[in-house]
């Protein structure tokens, strides 16, 4: 495993220690008007891994998709690095957050596997060398070079998911966003994925509903409700606090056996 | 029960009947039909690049993909046989002719390359016959009858099922003439033949036109281009 | 893999010198062969002997065998009914009377209608050649290097794409309707012709709805990735002369066919 954050970026123009992402009174409504951030604030240092909780519409994805400028808050402020998103600094900061869509098939839209590995590097304007150099890291990264010419359309859903993280490993973004990586997959596609994310040497946060998949490789946990954070704390203290999780919509986990500490 | 094979079979199969194989057309008229494709397509690419810019490539690859799949929605006729429609009209009248065109040049294309549906020597007849006549003929029915029905709702689909109707007429005329042209059939016994069959199939497209376009205003109204934004957001995530 | 795409792809994979030229060769070399077949003038029957030869050969080399490519060659009916009444409307010495109806094919129009049939078969097959022995992907990545405009490529290679997932979701929403089309003996099923074309268009219109939200979405994650509305292609090793060679000989055979047989 030898992917590392790319050199030239913000870690590096930076040297004084700013937090990887944070997120200041963020609101965002969609077109229809619902609200689904009402003033969030989010710290994440360099190097930390972060599970988002909460049930369907506390503004998980919503969240993830304003941390590298696809959907712009209305209020509030989003830093990556240091970096204030706005116009003239979006593309820059899609290079410093990975993105991985909910559902791999929106993700992976390229004719065949490596093609869409090496959209990301291609489109930052990497020479060919680089591009194709990533390209392989990453695919080599989650098990799936070896199925390079494939078109996506012939692969598994747990494949597809392995391949949607190499799209975004081969753009070399310190920080990885992930919606919902182990769901609607079987017990097997979701071990291998969860073991690829805990070798991950990077920033992540991850929305999930999967609370053991939180347990077993995400040491915080955030829980939001409505648009803003109503828990933030060790995963261990908010898996544990069952009328918390009772009052929002999630199972504590000891119904299915004790999370390991 | 309606298999994937049958599903399959439906999209490759030839349905409404006017994918010109190779062979059929005499090569001076297969190769002014690609001259001519190659024309069109390169003022369609101008135009759609200038008014989709960002959004045009992932917008008409999947709507390309959506017509494709939209032809397999197939209904029983009778006697075992099934009607489907071709897309061209509907196309336009939500992506506006242009990015119509281009869409149905993919599809078109696919066709004859995937399934050899329609010959590739062909092709440029085909797409000018099933893709850019049938697109740009239903766009200017529809947007002549439009404004003279005042809003009313069952004209306006009455209309658009017309539109539908007379853009694969045109095409079915369009197909007559090629193969007249090329000496590989009197045009008096092909042009009522292609024509008469096509009365019949062109039925079908418009019913399906005007219940799509129906089911679209009820229920998304916000997605047809009178009323769609230039910039719609991002979807729900 | 799913059900869907082994239905629709015809790709047949094998090891053999056709599968293994490049793309970017074999495509123009079919189209121009194949132009070159569809030139072949009517009756010219020495012409169409010669051109069926780099179809066996092709067989062969291949490793799909005759079968294979006969199997892939049926002509679409509605034109060969549509060449047909040449037979009868061509002038010419009548040889055939057709009983009852007591039209009369002349020699003339059956001798255009099995040229227009011959060439045909032999096009199409040629074709079949190369649909079954070149994937899509590198059919379309053909497509560049022929000066095909970017945006036309990106939006077939996106057609191609979610074809499938838009073709899966297609035939769920067709199983979904044919589980709740039941009948109950001695009632009338099945509704109008008027009715059921609108429930295929309901369909129609919900699967346009689902694909413009996922047109959307897949926008946002190119736009993750740093799309900037201008597609990018990874570029290629350049085309092996010797495969060029060799595409160019097949045209050349069929176009001194052509040429030849016109002298002589």
């Amino acid at each position: 495993m030898t992917l590392r954050p790319s050199s030239d970026g913000a870690q590096a123009a930076h040297p004084v220690a700013h937090p990887a992402v944070e997120v200041e009174g963020l609101h965002f409504t969609y077109p229809d008007g619902t609200a689904s951030l009402r003033g969030m604030s989010l710290s994440v240092q360099p190097g930390e891994k972060v599970a988002l909780v909460g049930p369907n519409g506390a503004g998980k994805s919503t969240l993830l998709l304003t941390l590298n400028g696809i959907l712009r808050a209305q209020r509030g402020a989003v830093r990556v690095f240091g970096q204030t998103l706005d116009d003239s600094t979006v593309r820059a900061i899609r290079a410093q957050v990975g993105l991985l869509f909910s559902n791999p098939d929106d993700q992976l839209f390229s004719p065949t596997v490596f093609e869409d590995v090496a959209f990301g590097p291609l489109h930052m304007g990497l020479p060919r060398d680089e591009v194709l150099a990533r390209s392989r890291e990453a695919l080599a990264a989650v098990g799936m070079l070896e199925f390079a010419e494939r078109p996506p359309h012939r692969l598994s859903l747990g494949q597809k998911k392995r391949v949607a993280i190499a799209t975004v490993l081969s753009m070399g973004t310190p920080i990885l966003a992930l919606d919902e990586p182990s769901a609607n997959l079987d017990p097997m596609s979701r071990r291998e994925l969860i073991a690829l994310l805990a070798r991950l040497p990077l920033t992540i946060l991850v929305a999930t509903h999967d609370l053991a998949l939180v347990a077993d490789i995400l040491p915080r946990s955030v829980l939001l409700a409505e648009g803003s954070v109503v828990a933030d704390a060790p995963t261990m203290h908010v898996l544990n606090d069952s009328a918390l999780l009772g009052a929002h919509g999630l199972e504590p986990l000891s119904a299915h056996g004790h999370p390991h500490a | 029960m309606m298999s994937i094979t049958q599903a399959a079979i439906q999209v490759t199969s030839d349905g409404p009947g006017m994918h010109i194989p190779d062979g059929f057309v005499s090569a001076p008229v297969a190769a002014a039909g690609w001259v001519a494709m190659v024309g069109i397509l390169a003022v369609a690419v101008r135009v759609t690049n200038r008014e989709l810019n960002e959004k045009a490539v992932p917008l008409m690859g999947v709507m390309a993909a959506f017509i494709f799949a939209a032809q397999m929605m197939n209904f029983p006729v009778a006697g075992g046989t099934s009607g489907h429609m071709l897309g061209g009209a509907l196309a336009a009248i939500l992506l506006g002719p242009w990015a119509a065109m281009i869409v149905m040049t993919a599809v078109v294309g696919f066709k004859s390359v995937l399934f050899q549906d329609g010959g590739i020597a062909a092709l440029g007849l085909n797409v000018l016959n099933m893709g850019m006549l049938t697109a740009l003929v239903g766009y200017a029915s529809y947007r002549t009858a439009e404004p003279l029905l005042r809003g009313n709702r069952t004209a306006l689909l009455a209309s658009v099922s017309v539109a539908a109707w007379i853009s694969v007429e045109v095409a079915a005329v369009s197909t007559s003439l090629q193969l007249a042209v090329s000496g590989s059939s009197p045009l008096d016994v092909v042009l009522p033949a292609m024509v008469g069959v096509h009365a019949l199939i062109g039925v079908g497209e418009g019913l399906i036109t005007a219940a799509a376009l129906g089911f679209i205003m009820t229920t998304r109204a916000d997605l047809l281009p009178q009323r769609r934004p230039a910039s719609s957001s991002t979807g729900r995530g | 893999m799913t059900a869907f795409a082994a239905v629709v792809e015809r790709y047949a994979a094998r090891e053999s010198v056709l599968h293994r030229a490049d793309a970017r060769a074999k495509v123009p070399a079919v189209f121009l062969t194949v132009l070159a077949v569809t030139s072949t003038r009517e009756g010219d029957w020495l012409a169409l002997a010669l051109l069926v030869i780099p179809v066996v050969v092709g067989a062969y080399a291949s490793k799909l065998g005759p079968w294979f490519v006969l199997r892939r060659t049926f002509l679409a009916l509605p034109f060969v009914l549509a060449v047909l009444p040449l037979a009868f409307t061509r002038p010419g010495e009548t040889v055939l009377t057709l009983p009852v109806v007591g039209w009369t094919a002349s020699d003339d129009g059956l001798t255009a209608v099995a040229t227009i049939l011959a060439r045909s078969w032999i096009a199409v097959a040629i074709t079949a050649l190369l649909v079954s022995t070149t994937t899509v992907v590198e059919i379309l990545r053909a497509l560049r290097t022929f000066r095909v405009p970017r945006l036309l490529v990106a939006t077939i290679f996106f057609a191609y794409r979610y074809f499938f997932v838009i073709g899966e979701e297609a035939v769920r929403m067709l199983r979904a309707r044919d589980s709740r089309s039941a009948s109950i003996p001695g009632h009338r099923a099945g509704g109008t012709l008027r009715w059921r074309a609108r429930v295929a268009g309901y369909m129609v219109g919900s699967l346009f709805v689902r694909s413009l939200d996922r047109s959307e979405r897949v926008y946002a994650a190119m736009q993750a990735r740093g799309y900037a509305g201008e597609p990018q292609f990874l570029d290629h090793a350049p085309l092996p002369v010797r495969q060029g060679v060799g595409a160019a000989l097949v045209v050349a055979y069929a176009v001194a066919v052509q040429v030849g047989t016109r002298l002589a």
